[in-house]
């Protein structure tokens, strides 16, 4: 952890308004589709891709994080307290935002192999998401 | 360009804080898990995800987490 905050801000600048911008959400709180894998709770630095026009019904957590440090009560009865993709389609429907990303990632968030976090997976969820035409991306955790 | 811009919305602030993650905001109070507030509160999911969303237009100290507070909010 040291060693990351010993890095310069990886600061981008935004060059387009709100209204023009899709946005994208990466998530660490272990949101995925009922029928994907779910998340190892013992440790899982791998991803899942949701649609941006997701069913939230067809939605679920899976996270190792004990409840007391990630309350999943709230976000089990509406998953839009931490994967906020109908409020980001209401934004878009009110032209707040210019569009909701096709591709959104979700991660667990737990890993016991924090170096190979920093290194692998973060720049391959980076490159994941640059492929897809975003221009922004809204960050969220447990 | 290099790079995509981000806006965190975090829950715990100091933790975040060691990232130093470029924009971030930090809605006072709100426990862990509870990131846009409560279930069912549109209105206050809104207001945290409108401000965390115009981060991004504004201008930003890099690094620093903005600790802001939300009226709405019982958990």
């Amino acid at each position: 952890m040291a060693d990351m905050s010993r890095r310069c801000v990886p600061y981008t600048p935004v060059t387009r308004k709100l209204s023009e911008m899709t946005i994208a959400i990466v998530s660490t709180a272990g949101v995925h589709l009922k029928d994907q894998e779910p998340f190892n709770t013992q440790g899982d630095d791998t991803w899942r891709v949701l649609p941006g026009d997701v069913n939230m019904a067809d939605l679920m957590i899976t996270h190792g994080a004990p409840e007391e440090h990630y309350d999943r009560t709230q976000a089990n009865q509406d998953m839009n307290v931490i994967f906020p993709i109908e409020r980001l389609r209401e934004l878009q429907a009110e032209g707040f935002i210019g569009g909701v990303a096709e591709k959104n990632l979700t991660l667990m968030g737990y890993s016991l192999r924090l170096q190979k976090y920093y290194n692998e997976t973060a720049p391959a969820v980076a490159k994941e998401i640059e492929r897809s035409p975003v221009d922004a991306v809204l960050l969220t955790a447990g | 360009m290099a790079g995509i811009p981000t806006v965190l919305i975090t829950t715990d602030k100091d933790s975040s804080e060691q990232q130093r993650p470029p924009r971030a905001i930090n809605p006072a109070g709100f426990k862990w898990g509870h990131s846009l507030g409560t279930a069912d509160n549109k209105a206050l999911q809104m207001e945290v995800l409108k401000t965390a969303l115009k981060q991004l237009e504004e201008l930003h100290m890099p690094g620093q987490v903005r600790t802001l507070s939300f009226t709405g909010y019982n958990a």
